[in-house]
């Protein structure tokens, strides 16, 4: 057992076969080049909520055309597979390199609150 | 690339049947499209390649270059073999190769080929690391080819293929996601070749002149502007013309260091609409830089869905 955390590691395999699902958002602003502004409600964590900080704060996030591509493929019923490699073949990048990116990609949305993976039993 | 849903297509990974090309300093493989080079260490001398899929190696390459006449193909076997305790399975001389050897550890199941390219001035040795990935792995051992020191060879990894004139030896690697530049060596010349993608998102950062002014080669010389810029035009065979920048350019040690070893450059820089790519590359040396060299070197390059180049 770790000290933090529980220490498991889901497996590749597994993390493909993953359902990215988006979460709701406060705002949704189209921005120029393809772009999208997006706005979630975050919770105030660690010392600032013992000093009387509000629970939530509102937080923006600026997604690039290709960033868009990967946000609007998250509708929970694609697979994370799926949208590697429908990204590769839009973008004209080989699999290896779609795959790097787009689970980067999908790890910082999760992290920001904006998706949640979905697995099926 | 496979269209199956997302689940089918991990599970029956191993039914996938297009190639992948991975060429690398005078060897060619090719490899399921799913696998990929995990890491690349060394020069166009010696070095070593792990290939493998997102999660597991599956092959490694080690190659170094040879001496033909003072290359000694059975004792270099016989060191190779001597290292690991292996039992023979094949061995040729005469054949395809120079010198080829199969061996097999019984513990492990793992495999051991050597190959030796007179030709090619090039040893190599490969392992294969897979369990229950044998019939892919023999099938991309099958594929081995190498090139003719003194002919151009083939440069391929990430889908990105470059054809490198021969003589020219790499020095220097940069693989990221979205940036690949090779640069090579030849005695006093130096030759780069990049490829940035998307375009679309390298354009939005800098214009093509800001990527033309933008140098690879990285020393402690000053770049003076020798030309102005011009347009430039290729029509790579079978492609659509790709229209670019071109600009000769002065390269030199500050003041009073300037008349030492000063360099010439000349650096092209085009962007491929079909591919939403930038393509550019750059030779520098001591003389006059050849334009020849640069346009043989952008229209033979190319990006590839699954390396079929």
């Amino acid at each position: 057992m770790s000290l933090f955390g529980n220490g498991k590691r889901i497996p590749r395999q597994t993390a493909m076969t993953a359902i990215p699902v988006r979460l709701p958002t406060k705002s949704r602003k189209e921005l120029p080049n393809d772009g999208l502004r997006l706005t979630v409600m975050q919770e105030v964590r660690g010392l600032m909520s013992w000093f009387g900080a509000k629970r939530e704060y509102e937080k923006s996030f600026n997604l690039d055309y290709l960033g868009v591509q990967v946000y609007e493929a998250c509708n929970g019923k694609e697979r994370a597979q799926k949208i590697v490699e429908e990204f590769a073949v839009r973008n004209n990048f080989a699999l290896a390199e779609a795959e790097i990116s787009v689970t980067m990609f999908l790890k910082t949305m999760m992290s920001r609150g904006l998706i949640a993976m979905k697995f099926e039993e | 690339m496979s269209n199956t849903a997302g689940l089918d297509s991990v599970e029956t990974s191993s039914q996938v049947t297009t190639d992948e090309v991975i060429a690398w300093a005078g060897w060619e493989l090719r490899v399921p499209s799913d696998w990929r080079p995990i890491h690349i260490e060394g020069d166009g001398l010696r070095g070593m390649m792990l290939v493998g899929d997102g999660g597991t190696p599956r092959m490694q390459v080690k190659w170094v270059q040879v001496e033909p006449d003072a290359f000694d193909w059975a004792r270099w076997q016989a060191s190779r073999v001597r290292r690991r305790g292996l039992e023979i399975v094949a061995g040729e001389e005469g054949g395809v190769f120079d010198g080829f050897a199969q061996f097999r550890e019984s513990a492990t199941g793992r495999t051991l080929s050597l190959y030796y390219s007179r030709e090619a001035k090039l040893a190599l040795e490969v392992v294969s690391l897979g369990a229950g990935e044998e019939r892919r792995i023999e099938e991309a051992l099958n594929s081995i080819h190498f090139y003719p020191d003194n002919e151009s060879s083939k440069w391929s990894v990430f889908g990105c293929s470059y054809v490198v004139p021969a003589g020219f030896r790499l020095k220097k690697k940069t693989l990221n996601l979205g940036h690949q530049a090779l640069e090579f060596e030849c005695g006093e010349q130096r030759l780069v070749l990049e490829q940035v993608y998307p375009a679309r998102l390298a354009l939005e950062k800098r214009d093509l002149k800001g990527w033309l002014r933008q140098s690879a080669i990285k020393d402690r010389r000053s770049t003076w502007e020798r030309d102005l810029i011009r347009p430039a035009c290729l029509v790579p065979s079978g492609d659509d013309a790709r229209n670019g920048l071109c600009q000769r350019s002065s390269r030199m040690f500050p003041l009073p260091f300037a008349r030492l070893k000063p360099r010439q450059s000349l650096r092209m820089v085009f962007h491929d609409l079909s591919h939403d790519r930038l393509f550019m590359a750059e030779h520098d040396t001591i003389g006059e830089p050849q334009e020849d060299l640069l346009t043989d070197a952008l229209s033979q390059m190319q990006w590839a869905k699954g390396g079929d180049v």
